[in-house]
């Protein structure tokens, strides 16, 4: 209990922590931060009006700590160039983001599932050759080159999919590379923890009764090896919401990603600023929250120290 | 188990003829060909004409056939200073963190751990926001990225090596913390960073693809490979071919270094 408390008050921490760097990001800008976030600007906003919308006329202690008050209103401030609050602006955007992560999350998983264990299973099988060919070669495909190659086979070529601004492409491209990771992990993990036990009298009873050997594989290397993977999916929520991101900007998915990128390149600094802190703090609580789950489920981690993701 | 075992001394010689011919080729694109264009050739449909024409041309009239080369030697050029860059900073921090007294090595372990939560992409997003996109920006993007794993070793790596013998002694014999640095822990650290190159050598490569295809890296119209795949998306329909032969390089010689570095691990 005492260690769950201190998980959460050193991921809350963290949150504190990403929240005042994304808010000193205007305060970093080079020469004076007001007209320089107006430099880039169409719309003739006055100097003025922006520098006390932003709290730039005071201290930054004290800009912050009126900021910290505004984010516990859930006020993160209005976009530079819409003028609207940008949690209304984000707020659709973060549910199309999830529209796309979630299923690929959860193909991926499936696959993932299947080939890693058929692989563990038969370590010398023809099978398990191709499957480390594929996953070998859908790692090593940057996103940038088979994003576009997609949509111009499926889209374009063969008409199966609408080319731009469907679901469909977005979701397959982040499954591509995020089931390879996983086919991969989860075969590496369920073998690891099968010889770990492979010694045990358990393992060698269930044999001798004459269980099938991928149920005495599920029994004795997924199931040993199930919280670790929970604490991994914790720590890979950053990853997915990035790789997300990407398809996004390929695909005009209008989710959270492409929102990010166009403020970048827009200099909308009020976005930014609200999205490096809306998926950073994502990132940090997916991983405290794989962490916690693991302890919850494995009892053997929960004395110690180390955070059992991050140890690699 | 011959047959695999000969599968994979295949595969690792055709990852190093790969590399081998296309740094030729990309070198040789770099010193022979001047890189001038002309608009006239604007979007020249492939396999129509011959010559340097050959393979068409991109939107600005560059020929393909020299534009992919070209593309890969900056991109390839740019991926290896910015990893001896990353290289320098890492083993730096990890050192400095590792003679550092107790309560800044916290401090130091706590800027890594919060770098370690946030993806790399966001933090260069961040950046590009800041600094404007640009080729600093990529690199300030790809040491943050590269920093917390590397360092992190760097620190644990260093940690062990001045506890041993050798270390003690010649700290005995009055040596100072440069000279040991140099002569010890430098010469110690070598075989942990090397198992890791590969692996960030890759990373730098894609990472440069990804950041100029979403418009914080390179400038639009540079001769890297994620300029190349900006503009190949952007004409797909018309022009499929820039964004296929802008990306085959760079998917082979990808896969290249990871066999390499799979081969390495393993040996």
């Amino acid at each position: 209990m005492k260690r769950i408390l201190r998980s959460t008050l050193s991921g809350l921490l963290s949150l504190l922590l990403i929240y005042l760097a994304s808010r000193l990001m205007i305060r970093a800008l080079p020469g004076d931060p007001a007209s320089a976030l107006l430099e880039h600007m169409e719309a003739n906003i006055p100097v003025e009006e922006v520098r006390k919308e932003y709290h730039l006329d005071l201290p930054w202690q004290v800009a912050l700590g009126k900021d910290l008050g505004a984010l516990t209103r859930g006020d993160l401030g209005r976009s530079l160039h819409s003028r609207k609050p940008v949690v209304d602006e984000l707020r659709p955007r973060i549910a199309r983001t999830l529209e796309l992560a979630i299923p690929a999350l959860a193909l991926s998983l499936v696959i993932g599932m299947t080939l890693g264990i058929h692989s563990a299973l038969k370590p010398a099988g023809t099978g398990t050759l191709l499957i480390r060919l594929a996953t070998a070669l859908a790692t090593a495909l940057p996103a940038p080159w088979i994003g576009p190659m997609l949509a111009w086979l499926l889209g374009v070529r063969l008409g199966w999919v609408s080319p731009s601004g469907g679901w469909a492409l977005p979701c397959i491209l982040i499954s591509i590379g995020l089931s390879a990771y996983w086919t991969r992990l989860i075969e590496s993990r369920v073998r690891g923890a099968f010889s770990a036990g492979i010694e045990s009298h358990a393992l060698r009873a269930a044999r001798a009764r004459g269980l099938p050997e991928w149920k005495i594989l599920l029994k004795y290397g997924l199931a040993p090896a199930s919280p670790a993977l929970l604490a991994v999916l914790g720590t890979q929520t950053g990853s997915l919401l990035a790789g997300s991101f990407i398809a996004e900007v390929l695909f005009d998915w209008p989710g959270l990603g492409s929102a990010f990128v166009d403020a970048v390149l827009k200099r909308d600094y009020p976005m930014v600023e609200a999205c490096v802190f809306i998926t950073g703090a994502a990132a940090i609580a997916g991983t405290r929250l794989g962490d916690l789950l693991q302890r919850s489920v494995d009892p053997r981690t929960r004395n110690s120290n180390a955070f059992a993701g991050e140890e690699k | 188990m011959i047959s695999t075992s000969s599968a994979r001394s295949g595969s690792r010689i055709s990852a190093g003829i790969w590399l081998a011919f296309w740094l030729l080729a990309a070198t040789g694109s770099r010193l022979l060909t001047s890189g001038e264009f002309e608009l006239q050739q604007t979007l020249h449909p492939p396999l129509t004409s011959g010559g340097l024409l050959l393979l068409g041309a991109d939107t600005f009239g560059r020929p393909l056939l020299t534009l992919v080369p070209r593309a890969s030697f900056g991109s390839l050029l740019f991926g290896t200073a910015a990893l001896a860059l990353s290289l320098v900073v890492c083993i730096s921090y990890g050192i400095l963190a590792a003679f550092a007294p107790r309560w800044i090595q916290t401090l130091f372990a706590q800027f890594l751990e919060l770098l370690i939560g946030i993806p790399g992409l966001i933090l260069a997003l961040a950046i590009g926001a800041i600094q404007g996109p640009g080729w600093s920006t990529l690199l300030a993007a790809l040491i943050l990225g590269i920093l917390p794993g590397t360092a992190r070793l760097v620190q644990a790596r260093t940690r062990e090596l001045l506890l041993e013998d050798y270390v003690t002694a010649a700290r005995a014999l009055g040596a100072g913390r440069m000279h040991i640095t140099l002569k010890h822990l430098l010469r110690g650290l070598a075989p942990v960073i090397t198992a890791k190159l590969p692996g960030l050598f890759a990373h730098c490569l894609l990472a440069e693809a990804t950041l100029s295809f979403l418009g914080v890296g390179a400038p639009l119209g540079s001769e890297t490979w994620g300029a190349l795949l900006a503009q190949g998306r952007d004409y797909l329909l018309e022009a499929p071919q820039i964004a296929f032969l802008g990306g085959i390089p760079l998917v082979l010689t990808l896969l290249a270094v990871q066999t390499l570095g799979d081969e390495q691990r393993r040996s």
